[in-house]
Formats: structure tokens, sequence, C-alpha cells
């Protein structure tokens, strides 16, 4: 129900992301259309069976698809910024779903700037697991280049048990976010308070989080599916794609705010419990535990937590 | 070497005799070959020394009018025996076989000796006959007592030792893996005007001999399976050895691979037994291979003639023996690919039904691999992407998703970027690198004969091939054949463009240049269209009205620029040059079409693109 009663900040989340992948994406736009602008279809005829215009547009166009595809991606990292406001956002709602706008956006401007830091705290463990994960597998090569079927599953288990610790440690930043935004402002405390949680609850939040999962793969794999019967030829054939692509976006942005609406209610006692002691040791102010309850539930503040 | 010019007029061989429709059937096949050089030859493989030690005899026959003086004869291993050899001294960077020799080769000729001379070993007598590369061991010329007259069969009793490299291309071994390839002393082909087509190894050039039989008992340690040319006649255990014997006729090399890691798999298509070795793990991929070469025995044989041998036997090298892939020797091939290859990606079937099309385009018909490459890999080539189309059509290279590539696709995109920078019939060595080998040759050598097929009758390619490969089937024929082949078939015209396209660096570049309509003038719409290039292929141009309506008109490419009247059209929406792309060489398909006004926005690439980013975004957002 949480995230009914966000569905704004789902829908904020969702408008920000496509625009700015729609602003990225344009160039491709005006290299297809200078290329194969003059063909009755249109561009239709890069989606024709055998892909011939399509290999013909990028054995034309590479360099400039290539520049593209470069800037393309430095939007996509431009664009964590806007991510971490939108997503600040979403997170401050599913914690208080039935706050007014300006005490959600109150709350997602606190946990902001302890959001970043967690969110490169984790990113930084990532990178350094992608590091020795490589390191492993090249390890578990061993010195052939030469793939086979022993050394390549040897490699895949390595990347199977890397890509389980990643997981690990993606429900843990999720974990720790519900923290932040449910007031555990401190990093250390957050990350503290999310392994002890995380451990205490591993079952329901691994279970939540792969269910949800599963389901935006299969969204991914609809996507594959649907784009095969939906004709490309016809005149429709554009807005039809575009209708199914903005579903399926709006399908996964709509399972990752079930999925941290799952992280902050099972983290909510443990978040609760943390701020009743630092209250008790005198470190936060009172007002403060009043974001670990629910807004409007009996014994929760009635207004925003700040106010 | 310098490489002699290639065009149209020195391309050898008479002037071809005009052929009919009586070759498009099985019954104008020739029984047999011509024998000239066949071999007897027992071997026995150490898998630890890398050696196979062997003796035989060669009976050779000079088919030529003219007495025989020299005798030339290949010592291909000697390639591999120090960096002085053409092959490593003249290696191309990038493609295949530029590793480095870890271990060395060579053939140690133990004894050369001519029955009808006396027993006099001749091989001391060999010296290098490159003469670019005296240090080259690998053509060698060897000086007679007396000549061979024309007729005369000699009987050359031979004892020699082949110490196989680690593979750097195409023959050597790797592990316990061995493929023994090119291992034998091999008299050199024979002309009918009595001279030698003899060559050293080469790092793109490949092979070239006279029809014969081969007889040959491998002897290598129990449990090495061993897949060999030509027919398993004897196969037996004795004091640990596993010992098999090979015959067959009407061929021209005999190559075997031995390992203790083999699998094998089997399958039957209309009495020729297929065997498939792989490396145990590979055993997905070895069916893949079965399948696609059971496909490609039923549409070869009916394209091009009837497979005339009992057995094929498919090698998979394993991994560290990938550059013994790739090959093609008669009734066996070597293919590669990887252990999880799928069935959505076409590199098992691609590869398979090119190597197994080298059955025909240098197998049968015996082309010079080395003078004219394209001969083999061009046709070879066509031949494959001939065989994706009528098997997996539009999804024969990928089929992941929504996408599909087909090999209209991949030709163009392999076949265009050599444009026109180099000739496609040169010799193997006139190339300057293997990309440019490997996109003329191959790519750009099918991409202009699916041209001619589409532009002038779909299918009249393959019945000029199917012509050109009965008529002359053990005949070692050169591109003035296939010209006329191909004349007989599709016509003048299409021989003279594919003369162009092959020896003259032709091109073509079709485009709408204009189009615009004027009520005072009658008719009140033209059409103009340029063709840039050399190239010239009849072409059919389409304009959508502004009613709706749609017309198509002929061009014969006559000109460099025409303007084209319209008639009965009052105002133009769109002009279409050559909607179906027969013409399938030609440079840019971007300015095939011309729309009136602006033209039409890219939406589904916008959409596709924004998903796409949105998706990535998805992944690592905050």
């Amino acid at each position: 129900m949480s995230v009914v009663r966000c569905a704004p900040y789902v829908l904020l989340v969702f408008v920000s992301r496509i625009a700015v992948a729609a602003v990225a994406a344009f160039p491709a736009c005006a290299i297809a259309t200078k290329a194969m602008g003059g063909w009755p279809q249109g561009d239709a005829v890069l989606f024709e069976p055998g892909s011939m215009m399509l290999l013909e547009l990028i054995r034309l166009h590479h360099v400039g698809l290539e520049a593209w595809l470069t800037q393309a991606l430095l939007a996509t990292v431009l664009a964590v910024p806007i991510g971490f406001v939108t997503n600040a956002l979403l997170l401050a709602a599913l914690a208080a779903p039935l706050d007014t706008p300006a005490g959600v956006a109150a709350r997602a401007v606190s946990s902001v700037r302890t959001l970043a830091v967690a969110w490169a705290v984790f990113g930084a463990a990532l990178c350094a697991l992608a590091c020795f994960g490589y390191a492993a597998v090249e390890a578990s090569r061993g010195t052939s280049e030469q793939s086979s079927p022993t050394r390549d599953l040897t490699a895949m288990v390595v990347v199977v048990a890397g890509a389980g610790v990643a997981i690990a440690i993606g429900v843990l930043h999720d974990v720790t976010r519900a923290m932040i935004v449910l007031g555990v402002k401190q990093v250390p405390t957050a990350l503290a308070a999310s392994w002890g949680c995380a451990r205490d609850r591993w079952w329901p939040l691994l279970a939540g989080w792969w269910a949800r999962v599963a389901a935006g793969l299969l969204l991914v794999v609809l996507e594959l599916w649907a784009m095969r019967k939906v004709s490309l030829l016809a005149e429709s054939g554009a807005w039809v794609s575009a209708v199914i692509h903005g579903a399926i976006m709006l399908g996964l942005i709509l399972l990752r705010a079930s999925w941290l609406s799952l992280a902050i209610e099972t983290a909510r006692p443990r978040a609760s419990a943390e701020l009743t002691a630092m209250r008790e040791l005198g470190v936060i102010k009172d007002e403060a535990i009043g974001t670990a309850t629910r807004t409007g539930e009996p014994g929760g503040p009635s207004s925003d937590p700040g106010a | 070497m310098p490489a002699p010019v290639a065009s149209a007029e020195n391309a050898e061989g008479p002037v071809v005799e005009r052929f009919g429709s009586d070759l498009d059937t099985n019954d104008s096949l020739p029984a047999s070959a011509v024998e000239t050089a066949s071999y007897t030859i027992r071997a026995r493989l150490d898998p630890v020394a890398h050696t196979v030690d062997a003796d035989g005899e060669i009976a050779w026959t000079n088919r030529s009018a003219t007495p025989v003086q020299t005798l030339f004869v290949h010592a291909y291993l000697n390639a591999f025996k120090d960096e002085r050899s053409t092959f490593l001294a003249s290696r191309l960077r990038g493609g295949r076989g530029s590793g480095t020799l870890r271990s060395p080769g060579g053939l140690h000729v133990r004894s050369f000796v001519i029955r009808e001379f006396g027993s006099l070993n001749l091989w001391p007598l060999a010296k290098s006959a490159d003469a670019a590369n005296p240090h080259d061991q690998t053509d060698l010329a060897i000086d007679l007592p007396r000549a061979i007259v024309a007729g005369e069969t000699i009987h050359v009793d031979v004892e020699f030792e082949a110490l196989l490299p680690q593979v750097v291309e195409r023959t050597g071994y790797f592990d316990t893996f061995h493929m023994v390839a090119q291992w034998f002393p091999k008299i050199a082909r024979l002309e009918p005007d009595g001279t030698f087509a003899h060559f050293p190894y080469g790092h793109l050039s490949e092979f070239y001999a006279d029809f014969g039989s081969y007889d040959v008992t491998i002897d290598v340690p129990e449990g090495f399976r061993v897949g060999a040319v030509g027919r398993r006649v004897e196969d037996r255990a004795s004091a640990g050895r596993h010992i098999s014997r090979y015959v067959q006729n009407n061929v021209h090399d005999f190559a075997f691979a031995a390992y203790d890691r083999f699998e094998e798999l089997a399958s039957n298509n209309d009495g020729v037994a297929l065997r498939c070795l792989v490396p145990r793990g590979y055993e997905s991929v070895g069916r893949q291979e079965l399948d696609a070469a059971v496909f490609g025995l039923r549409v070869f044989g009916r394209l091009y003639g009837a497979y005339p041998y009992e057995t094929l036997t498919i090698v998979h090298p394993p991994p560290g023996a990938e550059e013994a892939g790739g090959m093609e020797y008669p009734t066996l091939i070597t293919t590669g690919g990887p252990w999880y290859a799928s069935t959505h990606m076409g590199i098992i079937r691609s590869l398979t039904l090119h190597e197994l099309a080298h059955q025909y385009f240098y197998g049968l018909v015996a082309t010079d691999e080395h003078r004219w490459p394209f001969l083999d890999e061009g046709l070879a080539t066509f031949a494959e992407v001939e065989g994706l189309d009528a098997g997996w059509g539009d999804s024969a290279l990928w089929s992941v998703g929504w996408s599909t590539g087909g090999t209209d696709a991949l030709l163009r995109y392999l076949g265009l970027p050599s444009g026109h920078d180099d000739i496609i019939a040169q010799p193997a060595d006139a190339f300057v690198s293997w990309r440019s080998y490997g996109l003329l040759a191959y790519a750009r050598t099918a991409l202009l004969l699916r041209t001619i097929d589409r532009a002038y009758e779909p299918g009249a390619m393959q019945r000029a091939l199917g012509r050109f490969a009965r008529r002359y089937r053990f005949e070692h024929p050169g591109p003035s054949h296939l010209l006329g082949a191909v004349r007989d078939t599709v016509g003048a015209p299409a021989s003279r463009q594919l003369a162009t396209g092959l020896f003259d660096r032709g091109w073509i570049d079709y485009a709408i240049s204009d189009a615009r309509c004027e009520a005072s003038v009658d008719p009140p719409c033209t059409v103009v269209v340029t063709r840039r290039g050399t190239l010239t292929f009849p072409v059919d141009i389409v304009v959508v009205a502004e009613d709706g309506s749609t017309h198509r008109m002929q061009w014969d490419g006559d000109g460099r620029q025409v303007a084209l009247p319209v008639a009965g059209v009052a105002g133009i929406v769109s002009v279409v040059i050559d909607p179906e792309h027969r013409v399938l060489i030609d440079e840019d398909l971007a300015n095939n079409a011309l729309r009136m006004g602006q033209p039409s926005r890219a939406w589904r690439v916008w959409d596709r693109a924004t998903y796409a980013l949105a998706l990535a975004a998805h992944l690592v957002a905050p």
C-alpha cells in the first residue's frame, strides 16, 4: 500500500529517468533520421528481419554512433545527482507515506547527503569486489588464455559467488538507506544497524528482493518477446513500442519502490530501537525518533518529523 | 615475391568452350579423376616427441606433354623450421597464424629414391625453389639424373620424419592433440603445359595439387582417436598401439588428427558416413556441426553435384589448437568455436558450412588456392551464405529477442569496407594484409556473386556455379572457366560485370539525386538517378505518388546520371532505387531513397535508445 500512496514519487522517478534517457538518446535519433529519413518506411527499415539496414547504419555512421554512445554513458553518470534527489524523495515518501509533500521534501533534504555518502561507500565496496572478482576469475583460468568447459565453469563459479556477494552488498545498501531515511543519520551507525537487521531478517529480505528481481527480469524478457510481436513496419509500431517500453520501465521502478518499501518496513523496528538508544544516550534530540514510526500511527508523530 | 598483375585477359586457361544445361544434373559428373600422384604411407605418431615417423611410396605420372627434368616437391612442415622460412619471415599482422612459434617443426626426409633411376637418394640434391628466399625449405627443386618423359610413371620410395610444431597455423600439436597436415613430401602440381605450380608455404596461401589415391596407415598410442581423410578400412589394436588404415581415391591431399580426449559423434546422409570428433564437453557443438554438415551435403549436393565420397570427418580442435581449425582437406574439415556456442548464434553452422563448401570449391574442382584464392574462399563463402539462407533465413547468423541477423547484413558489413582498395582476383601473396585478403577474397567475392545473382535472375548464379562445379570436377579450372560458366548461364553482361568486379576493382553506388514535379511540363515529374562506380546493373526504381499510387520503373544502369520521366504522376512523395536491395554491393544504401519535404523522424531509434539508457540507469542508479 505504501507504494500506491507514494505514486506521485514513483512517477517522479519514472519521469526523471525517462527524460534524462530521452535527452541522452536524441543524438542517435538525429543520426538515424539523417541516414534513413529518406526511406518511405522511415527508420522501420532498421528493424526489418535480418538487420541489414541496421548494420548499414552502423557501418556508415559508426564514428557518430560511437561518439554518441560515449556521450550517452557520460550523461548517465552526470544524471546520478538527479537520481539522488528523486530517490531520496521516494525513500522519504515510503518511510512516511501519509506525510505532506513538504514533510517528504524536508525528510529527503535532510537525508540526501548521508544517502550520497552511503552510495559512495557501497559503490566503492562493489568496485573493490569487481577488482577482486576479476583477479579471481583470471587466477581460476590458470596460465592458459583458452576457453574450455572446465576453465569456463570454474570461472563461472567465481562469477556467481561474486554476484552473490554483490547482491548481499546491494541489499545491505538498501537497508542502510532505509535506516537513513528512518532517522539514523550517521553512516557508521546506519551501517551497523542495517547489518544487524539484515542478519536477523535475512530470509524475508532475500525472498523479497529475489521476488522483485525475478519479476523485473520477467519484464525485460517480456520486452524482447513483445518487440518481436509488434509490427514495426506499421505506422503505429513506433508508438506501440514506446508505450510498451514506458510500461516496462514504470513496472521496473514500481518493483524497485516495492522493494525499498519492504526494506524500510523491515528496518523500521531496528531503526526505532537505535534511535531510542541514541536518545537515551543523548546523542540525538527526541524529535528524530518520530521518523522511525509511521506517521499517523498510534504513538507516532502526527506531522512532519522535522516540524 | 612480386605479384603478377591480375586482369580478366591474363586469367589463365584457354578460351572456355560453351556449355549448356546438360551440366545441371549429376549425370554429367565424371566418375573419377585422372590419377597423377598417389601416396601409400605408413605413419607412426609419437605424441610425446610430436613426431610422425613414416615411410612409403609415391607413384607419380608425368601427365604433361613435355619431359620433366626437375621435380618440384613441397616440404611444407619446414615452414616452421626457423624464422628464416618464407612463412615465418613474411607473416602479416593480424588474422590467423600470427602467433609465436613456441616449438619448431620440420620435415626430415631420410630417403627419396626413384626406383626407375636406381637406388640413389635424391633428397640431398634438393634445393630451395623460392627465388625470393633461398633459406626457405618448403618449396624444393630436385634436378633429376634424367628426364621423366611424357606419360612415364615413377615410383618414389620415401622415408621421413615429420616434426610437428606447436600449432601456429593449420598444422601442429597442442598438448596431446595433433593435427597432422602438410606433413609429407608432396610433389607439386604439374600443369598441362609442363610447368610445375610450386610455391612456398605462405601465411595466406593455401594449396594446390594433383589428384591421386591415398592409402595411409596410421599408428597411434592406444587411447587416441584418429580422424583422417578417406574411408577407414582397417582398425585394430596391437601391442599398446591403435592402428588404422585409411584409403581414398580422387583426392589431392591427406591429413589426420589424433587426440586422446576426443568424443565421437556420428551421422549418416544418403550413403555418406559422417564422423564428428570433438573435445570432451563440446558434444552440443558437435551435434550442431553434424546437423549443419548433413544439411550442407544435401544442399550443396543438389546445387553443385553429388558428393562423391563415402565419408566426411569433422574435427573440432581443442582449446589451444584453434589455429588448426577452420581448414579443409578432402573428406575432412576442421571447425572451431566455443563449447557454449548456442544455436541462437550462427557461428558453428556458418563455419561448418563454409568448410564443407570447400569440398566443392577447391576440393572437387581443385583450383589453385595460391594463385586464385577467391576461387576457393570466395565461392565457398557464397555457397556458405546461400546454404545459411536456405536453412535459417533471416536468423542465419543470430536470433536474440527482436533482433535477427541475416547473411546480406554480414556480406555487406564485411564486403564493403575493403571497397575497391585492391584487386580481388590476385594471388594470395599479393594481398598486403590479412584483413585485405579476408575482406576481398572471402566477403567481397561472395557479395559480388550474390549481386549478380539477384540483379539478373535470382538463382542464376547458383546454376552457374553448379555448371562450373560439374563441368570442371577434377579439372583444376581457373577464373576464365568461371566467367564462361556465368556467361552461359546468366549472360554476357553478367560475366562482364563479374570480370570487372574481380579484376578491375569494380564498385557501384546507386543514388537518388533529385525528384521534382512541374505542372507545366509533360510529364510533370522527373527523377534523377545516379550511378557512381564502374559496375553496371539493371535496377528498379519505385516512385510513391501523392495520390498513394506506386509506380515501378526500370533503369538498365547505362550512363552516369539520368533524368527519368515519371508518367501519370502529378506529385511525388518518395522515390527509392533498388528497393529490394538486389544490387547488394551498392556502396551506400542510405542515398537510395529520397523523401520529399521533411525526412521521416527516427522515432523507433529514439524509443529504443531511450529504453536502453533508462534500463542502464536503472541498474546503476543511486
